[in-house]
Formats: C-alpha cells, structure tokens, sequence
C-alpha cells in the first residue's frame, strides 16, 4: 500500500512538475506526510495545490527539493535534528541531511552522496569564517563498501543582499557562491540565507548521475 | 552453490547486460576472441581494469570459444576457456571440446615511452591443442590509437603445434591433459604478431593484425578452415557499459563474431536503492534534564518486556529479528538475525539505530550480537555518544570503526529468546534450472522443474531441513556414466551423477538435522545427519577454530557417509566411507583468501585441495581450486588432477536490493571421482565468514547507510 502511495506521489509530482525551471504549481500531498511523521500505518493521500496559503497551518520544517536529472520533485520534513545537523525525510524514506542549509549526506538516492566535507564554507554561512579559497570533499561509497574521496579546490564568495521570493513568500538573504573544481569536474552552489541564518534557497551539486538539487524551504 | 543459483546466476547476468546503460568512454584495448586482453585473435601487453571479470562468446570456423577472464590483481590475470571445433575430427570426435587455462602477467606497466608489456601462457595445463605463450608489448601513441608487437612460441610461434620432438603433425598429444606442459614452454621458434587498435568514437573502435598463428591442426588436411592470410581486421561497437561487440575479417577467409561483457565488482549493475535508515536521536542534554538520564525504570518488573517489544518492532521495520534483549542501566546487549542485508556492517547500523531510539537514555554502551544458525558470531560494542557525535561527521565510518570493539561471543551465557520466536519456519515452492557442462557429447544439458524447500529452526540452533525436486523438462537424464578408468581408480562416488538423473518422479535433494552450537571460546560447532547431499547420507560433524579478530581459522570435519540410491529417496547403495578434512583458512588481506582443506575424500584418497579466492565485501568472489591426491594421473583419468574456478555474485550488487543471497557456481574441466568431497551444507567457516574484524573493518562505511 505504501508503495502505491509513493507511486502516485511520484506519479502526481512527475505528471505536473517535470518541466520548466521552478517547479511552480507542484501539486504535494500535505496530510501524507503529516501522517508519515506521526507514524500512521496507512496514510490518507490528499493532493493540494501547493501555495504558501497550503503550507500555512504547517507548524513543522518544511522544504521541497528538487534533483535536477530524473525531475525527482519531493516535499521533506524535518525528522531529526542532531547538533547542527538537520535531517529531513521524504515519504520513500530518502533522507536529506543538512547542516546550515549545506547538504551534507543523502541515505536512499541514487547514488547516495556519502558524506560532504567543506569546512570553509560551514564557516562562512555559520558566521566563523571568511569567503576565499575552500576545500570541498565529496565522499562516495562504491559496491564494495569502499569509501573514495572527491576532492575539490573551491572559491567562496559572499555576493551581497539578494531579495528572493520562497512560494509566494519574500525573504531577505544574502547570496553566497561556491565555484569548485575538481577530477570529476566543475560546478556553481548557489545559497540564499536569511539574516537568521535560515537557507531559504539553495542549489548543490549532487555529481554527475544527479546533476543539482535545489532546495526550496517552505516553513521554517 | 547449487544448480539452480547457477542458473539464475546465468539468466541475471544476460538481463543486467541486457539492461545496462550507456557507454563508458575510454576503455583499455579489449579482448580478443580468446576472451583475453587482445586485438582479434592475438594477444595485447595492456591488461584489464583491476578486478574485472570479462565473458567472451566468439564465434569462427576456426572454433568457437566462451571464455571466463579475471584481472585478479592488477598485474595478474586469469582465463578459463571452452572451445569447440566443428569438424575437427581429433581425439574420436568429430566435434572437438576442449577445456583450457591461461595466465598472464604485466611485466611492466606503460609509461611515458615505455610500452605495457605482458608475458603470457595460453592453455598451459590443457591437451595442448591450444597451448601458446607470448610477449606483447604495447603503446599508446595517440590518445586513441594503440600499437602491439609481440613474439609468440608454441601454437602462437613458428612451429604452430608441432614443437615438442616427436610429435605427430596434429595436435601434440599430452596424455590426458590438465597437467601444466612446463617442459614445453617458451620451447621451439619463436614468431612476431603485431596490430592496432584505434577507438574511433566512444562507442567504435577498429582492430588491424597481423596473426602468427597458422591453424596448422584446422586448415591442413581435417580441412577445418582454409586460412589464405594471416591478416585479420574488424570492427567492435560498445553497445552498452559493459557489452561490446564485434565482428571480424579473419585471415582472408572467414568471418568471427564476438560478444563480451565486463562486470567490475566495484561497479554495481544497479545502485543499491534500499530507504535511508532513521537518523540517531540525541538524548537529552543530561544537565538542564537530569531526569531524563535516571536509571528508576531499571527497578520497574514492566520495563524489561515494553523494551523489548519496542524493540522488536524497530528491528523488524529494518527487516531484522529480534533474538533477545538484555538492559543494564547502562548497558544493553540485543541479539539478533539479519535475513536481509548483504553486508553484516548495514545491519549492525540499522540495529544500533533501533537501541538508539528504543533505550533510556541512561543506556549508553550497545552490544550488538549477531546470530547467524543459532550461534552467537561476534559482540560488536558501541557507544551511544559515539554514535550520536559521529553520524554526521564526514570521517564518521574511519571514527566510529576506531571506537568499535569487535569480541568472541563464545562465552555469552544461553538467553532465553524472545516469546514466539520460535520454532522458527521457512518454506519455498518455486520453479527450478539445472545445467551440466562439458560432456563431449552435448556441451551443456538442462533440466527445468520444480521444487520445495522447507526449513524449521526448532530452538536457536536446531535446524530440520529438506528440499525436494521434480523434474518437468531436459536432456540431463540422457547423460552416460564414464566411471572409473582403472581397476585402481577411486570408486565413482561422482562420475555417477547420470545414474541420480534417470528416475523419474520426486528427488530429494537433502533431508537434514543439524544442530550449530558454541563449545567454547572461539570455537563454532556443527553436527548434521540425515540425507546429506544429493549422493551421500550419513552424519558429519564439524568444529572451527576463529577468533574474530585472527586472519586464521582452522577447521576439523569427520563424515560417516553411504552412497544413496540412485532414485534419491531414502535407500543407501553398499558403498560407505569415512571422509574428513583438517581446513586452514587465512585471509592473506587485500580481499585474497586461502584455503587449505587436507584429508580423506569421498574415493578413499588422500591428499589436500588448495584453493585462492579474491573477496570483496559486498560478497563478490572469484577463485581457482586445485587437489593432489595420492590417485596417480592415470587413476584420475581425464584432466589428471581436480581443479576448477568458482565464483559468487551478490544479488544486491545485481538489483540494488538488499539481500544476503548470492548467486554462483563452481566449475570443473571435468568432475572425476579423485579428490571429491562430500558436499555437505552449511560448512561453518562460510557461514560466519561476514562476521569477523577483517570483514567489518573493510565494510563499516555500510554501518552509516
């Protein structure tokens, strides 16, 4: 029953929110996920139109991702927070999890990102270190279980106040770039962090079989 | 590894192929239609990616081969080769089969301007037919062009076949084979080959060669293949990742077709897909919440069985069971089964997890006991602040690994397990396919049918076990004896395997008690009786010797075993023997496990079977096997001695689905009745192999996922 749920979320998400930039007009599926956190057996599966005036009553974090090769659109709730992590969950079980808005593993993608090093640039967005140079590793575990590093040389820039719109909503941020280079090739993060520290946009290289994920947060 | 997994392991591997996605782009030269690093029929210096186990099927009047190749290290690579020869007329048939060997070495790797250089022996333990060796030497002079120059002795030399003195023209003959032909090695005159490779686009790639090889045997007078030139070009086109394939001019007279697939360990089919696991929940912090942290519920007679259950339902949304569960106020220890990860470490994560989310949270050391046939394998021992202070540290694994303590559980005092956990039942009914190689008569034979399985676990430990199977469909029941070739030969405990395809009706494959047991510290235990394997009955017992955190083990098994009846139910044939082995297994490290298994075998010989697997942590194995008993050459009869390749492949690495099954098969040039062990289940040192420091130490990166 769960994997019909998952099929017709994705077969919803998909249907409506392949195409085009931003995935405006997704539909989501509030109250399953609502159910999913509260640990119902068999969720109810409403469809909404996704507008800020959807995401109102939502008093949980709340963000929306989108994984740029194979359109995978998903809605993620907050699920674990451990230190400076934050962990979110989609209803397949996909974890996200971040640490000041910079993802630093994904558990169920395909291919996982292992674990995510960049020292430099959790400095900057945590209010401890300056833009510059910057290292950026990206840990990827192979059939084996082998763990391999991918290393980057990277550039940190802090380009300024940038107001951007979140789902209907204005925020206030600063716009923080991140050009990196490495073996396995070169790539742009882009964040947007409000003053409290809140990334209420983001774009992160996942590698070359994802492409970027961009992260949209919806409720803080 | 039975039939049908062999079976199934064919059909997944041309599906996955089949399935495989786009190209790869820059590759190394390729193989030849010998199914080794090479041009068209001429061998290559360069070798294969490290690790990669390459198929081959050719197709040429010349003979048509499928060729098994493993680069078990990155200067070492190995071939297992089948060729047939349509009207060769040799040896009695008109249809030649033939088993050969090869092995390479890459004596030097390319450089700058040095070219890769490999030394190379082709069929060096077979009839000869094909025996060759080689230098080759090669260069890459553009980004996408290659250049080989190579001399070649024996079948690749000037002399094709004909070198050893007093030979007859066609072929030489080597007794009954399988014995490595060193005396003729490198022997007679030598000749050049040479070629080039040139990869066109990513997908195409052409080959141009000159051949030594004058088919001497096929073109003279058996009038195989008229070979006009010793000129071979073709194309190859890199249809998917993993499958290329080919066709080919060949020696201005005929026409090869080849198709070769490359699977990498390393490289899964399908990505492992399995849902994220739940994130660790920190504890309270202890002072702003000191009460949170109180040890009270310990005193509390309901605590123990709403732990337990709790945790019983964490383990089982994981796919794990729980054993039994013990709480301290600061210590816990679960016992538990995993029936559904392919690595021990992802299992050991998702139940340290559940203590994490299940426990007090004044509980802060796990142990963590896993339970493989009842026995308890390891305590592995974690701390729940490490857990929670490196889930998301980027060196979490190497962390978390250095903070691990792996143990002998041998001295765990007996638990009662979890209420209804057992008897313990499991049955299947599904279809089956069975294969058999080699006979000169029909290459390969199948059976289709179906069969029944079932499994009872009636305290931790005690296993009942049977399967049955009925036969629906195939040619196996047409196979003939070949039995014994002397008076002196060991009795055919083996060559009479057509003899159990005759019957009709339902066979049972085995029906077996078997109790696993812990006799001590470091010791693991196993006696099994009843309908042992396919052609024995009786009872074997078994004690391994294997501190987990030693590279060696050491094993002692003693079978009393009776021949069954050839219908496979439940009537014994005259034939008794006392069968055993002392085993020493040591992992060498860098995945390369050897085995030494010395005793009496099913035949009443004694002698001792070496065997080197390269093992990988995700299950993937590849090995080659060889036995020396005091059976003479003679007594053995074809092929000389026991020997064989075997190897496994995890199903998770095949559909990125988490499983512990693994698909595989052993295969012999041929099965004699020399050196043939009783192939009892459930051998102990495989069971447990999973669950020692070595196989954790190089997994852990699994206990996050």
């Amino acid at each position: 029953m769960r994997r019909a749920v998952v099929a017709l979320v994705l077969l919803a998400l998909a249907g409506c929110g392949s195409e085009g930039a931003a995935p405006q007009g997704t539909m989501f599926l509030l109250d399953t996920i609502r159910q999913a956190r509260k640990g119902g057996d068999e969720p109810q599966v409403t469809a909404l139109a996704l507008t800020r005036a959807g995401v109102a009553e939502v008093d949980y974090p709340l963000i929306r991702i989108r994984v740029e090769e194979g359109a995978r659109i998903s809605l993620m709730y907050q699920g674990q927070a451990n230190a400076r992590h934050r962990t979110f969950y989609d209803i397949a079980k996909t974890s996200f999890t971040f640490r000041a808005g910079v993802l630093t593993a994904t558990r169920g993608l395909i291919p996982d990102l292992y674990q995510v090093d960049a020292p430099q640039l959790l400095a900057l967005l945590e209010g401890s270190g300056p833009a510059g140079k910057a290292q950026r590793i990206h840990r990827r575990m192979d059939a084996t279980a082998a763990i391999g590093d991918e290393v980057y040389d990277c550039v940190l820039q802090d380009a300024g106040p940038e107001d951007i719109v979140v789902l209907d909503a204005p925020a206030a941020t600063r716009y923080v770039t991140e050009d990196c280079t490495g073996p396995a090739g070169s790539f742009r993060n882009q964040y947007w962090q409000g003053a409290d520290g809140t990334m209420w946009l983001s774009k992160q290289w996942l590698g070359e079989d994802l492409g970027y994920l961009l992260v949209e947060r919806l409720v803080r | 590894m039975t039939s049908t997994d062999r079976r199934l392991a064919a059909v997944a591997l041309a599906l996955a192929v089949l399935a495989a996605p786009a190209a790869r782009a820059q590759d190394p030269v390729g193989y030849n239609l010998y199914g080794a690093p090479g041009l068209i029929d001429m061998p290559v210096g360069t070798p294969g990616a490290d690790a990669d186990f390459a198929q081959t099927l050719s197709y040429f009047d010349g003979g048509d081969k499928i060729t098994l190749s493993f680069q078990m290290l990155p200067r070492v690579s190995g071939s297992f080769r089948y060729t047939g020869v349509r009207d060769l007329n040799f040896s009695g048939f008109q249809d030649y089969y033939d088993r050969s060997f090869d092995v390479r070495f890459l004596a030097l790797k390319e450089s700058r301007w040095l070219p890769a250089v490999t030394v190379g022996l082709q069929d060096f333990a077979g009839t000869g037919l094909f025996a060759g060796e080689y230098i080759a030497a090669t260069k890459t002079v553009l980004p996408n062009l290659s250049l080989t120059l190579g001399l070649g002795w024996g079948r690749l030399g000037a002399d094709g076949s004909d070198r050893l003195p007093g030979a007859p023209t066609c072929p030489p003959p080597a007794g009954a084979g399988g014995r490595p032909n060193a005396d003729s090695w490198f022997r007679g005159s030598p000749a050049p080959f040479g070629g080039l490779s040139w990869q066109a686009t990513e997908r195409l790639r052409f080959k141009a060669e000159y051949s030594s090889d004058t088919y001497e045997c096929e073109s003279g007078s058996r009038g195989v293949f008229d070979r006009a030139s010793p000129v071979n070009f073709g194309v190859e086109w890199r249809a998917t990742q993993r499958l290329t394939l080919g066709a080919y001019s060949m020696y201005g007279n005929g026409l090869a077709l080849s198709a070769n697939v490359i699977l990498n360990p390393r490289k899964a089919l399908v990505p492992l897909a399995s849902p994220g696991p739940r994130a660790i929940p920190p504890r309270p912090d202890r002072a702003t919440n000191p009460v949170a942290w109180g040890t009270e519920w310990h005193a509390l007679p309901t605590s123990a069985p709403i732990l337990q259950e709790s945790l019983r339902g964490l383990l089982q949304a994981e796919g794990l069971i729980l054993e039994s569960l013990t709480v301290g106020p600061q210590v816990a220890e679960l016992r538990f089964r995993d029936r559904t990860f392919d690595i021990r470490a992802n299992a050991l994560g998702r139940a340290a997890r559940a203590m994490a989310i299940g426990l007090p949270a004044s509980v802060e050391t796990f142990r963590l006991v896993p339970i493989v046939d009842g026995m308890a394998a390891a305590v592995v021992t974690v701390r729940r602040s490490d857990l929670e202070r490196l889930e998301n540290d980027p060196r979490g694994a190497e962390q978390l690994w250095a903070r691990t303590e792996v143990t002998d559980a041998g001295t765990l005092p007996r638990l009662a397990p979890v209420p209804g956990r057992y008897p313990d039942f499991r049955w299947s009914f599904a279809p089956y396919f069975r294969t058999s190689y080699f006979d000169p008569s029909e290459p390969i034979r199948t059976e289709a049918g179906l069969r029944l399985r079932g499994e009872v676990e009636l305290r931790p430990g005690l296993v009942l076990a049977g399967s049955s199977r009925l036969a629906l469909a195939g040619n196996m029941d047409d196979a003939r004896p070949s039995g014994p070739v002397l008076p002196t030969s060991p009795p055919s405990v083996r060559t009479s395997w057509p003899l159990y395809e005759r019957t009709d009706g339902p066979k049972i494959e085995y029906l077996t008690a078997t109790q696993f047991f812990r006799p001590g510290r470091n010791l693991y235990g196993r006696v099994s009786v009843g309908l042992l394997e396919s052609m024995f009955a009786g009872v074997s017992g078994e004690v391994l010797w294997r501190p987990v955190d030693s590279r060696l083990a050491l094993g002692v098994e003693l079978s009393h075993v009776r021949q069954r009846d050839y219908d496979m139910r439940f009537g014994l044939l005259p034939y008794d023997v006392t069968t055993g082995h002392v085993s020493a297994y040591y992992d060498l490290g860098g995945g390369f496990l050897a085995q030494v298994d010395a005793g009496r075998y099913l035949g009443g010989d004694v002698g001792a079977t070496f065997a080197l697997d390269r093992t990988f942590a995700n299950g993937w194995s590849v090995g080659a096997f060889f036995s020396q008993t005091n059976v003479t050459a003679a007594e053995f009869g074809e092929g000389s001695f026991d020997k064989g390749i075997r190897f496994s492949i995890p199903v998770t690495w095949l559909n990125g689905q988490p499983s512990p099954t693994r698909l595989g098969t052993t295969i012999r040039p041929v099965q004699r009745d020399g050196a043939a062990r009783l192939a009892v289940r459930d051998r102990l040192y495989d069971r447990l192999r999973e669950d020692d420091q070595g196989s954790y130490a190089i997994s852990w990166g699994r206990f996050w996922r």
